[in-house]
């Protein structure tokens, strides 16, 4: 297991959007900061703080080249919190998706007033 | 009924020891509240595929209990349990949780359950809180260990969701 440290930088770099959507995109292959700025409403500076807290969490790391800093995402420490986080959710969607058909049923079974 | 709108849920984790879920049901609260109590209920929908429930006991007030067993299509067993907190039926309850195997049954979760009403839709809100950081950890070690193998599927597809 990581270091408990460590597993917080995780949890607290996943339950951003923006970080995960970055993420995504460094799945698909290393990019410099100015490459991950596009896609969203947000500066490169915003997105050099976002970095920050990846790096961090050890989720990615970054190129020394002062202009371009290529980012290129970790997957260890990732797979281990953010696989358990992904089956957790996984369920209780599902759990969820059945609650709602149950409750479709008791309406229909008994129209409520 | 309300035209059928689709709910998501959403998971966030609101600080390094709480995981919250939030997800809207066209029913009113009183339904939604007896439907996550009653085992002849929880039955219908816990398992959700991934198990068969084979024990259902749930009492949320001071003092009461629960517990879930259930059996995974290849014949894992896994139960959880805990004791009441509060029950205020139909706004929401507290009770504790705990994965039952030897490395975390002693280290239960809170789990705070909310239910809001408004036009007819049903807000949920559930929050599990670990006692401590380590609690937490040990309980994704744990929940690794004894769950779904923690394959980069999964990862590929949280992923894929953004």
């Amino acid at each position: 297991m990581d270091s408990p440290d460590q597993l917080d930088a995780v949890f607290a770099a996943l339950a951003d959007p923006t970080r995960r959507a970055i993420l995504a995109r460094l799945r698909e292959g290393d990019a410099t900061v100015k490459e991950l700025a596009e896609p969203f409403a947000i500066s490169a500076p915003a997105v050099t703080k976002h970095l920050k807290v990846l790096r961090r969490a050890g989720l990615i790391t970054q190129g020394r080249e002062a202009q371009w800093r290529p980012c290129r995402i970790e997957a260890g420490p990732l797979k281990e919190a953010a696989a358990w986080i992904d089956q957790y959710r996984q369920l209780w969607s599902d759990r969820f998706g059945r609650l709602d058909g149950l409750l479709q049923e008791l309406q229909q079974e008994k129209p409520s007033t | 009924m309300n035209a059928a709108a689709k709910h998501e849920m959403i998971l966030t984790t609101p600080s390094d020891r709480e995981i919250t879920l939030t997800r809207a049901f066209n029913a009113p609260r009183e339904l939604v509240f007896k439907a996550l109590t009653t085992p002849s209920l929880i039955r219908r929908w816990w398992g959700a595929g991934h198990a068969e429930m084979t024990a259902c006991d749930f009492d949320a007030r001071a003092g009461g209990t629960w517990r879930f067993e259930a059996k995974t299509p290849d014949g894992y067993e896994l139960a959880f349990f805990g004791e009441g907190r509060e029950a205020d039926p139909p706004a929401g309850m507290v009770y504790t949780e705990a994965f039952d195997v030897p490395e975390v049954r002693d280290r239960p979760s809170i789990v705070t359950v909310r239910l809001r009403e408004e036009n007819g839709i049903t807000t949920l809100t559930t929050t599990s809180r670990f006692a401590s950081v380590e609690d937490r950890d040990m309980v994704i070690a744990t929940g690794m260990e004894h769950g779904a193998a923690a394959s980069y599927d999964a990862l590929e597809a949280l992923l894929a969701e953004q």
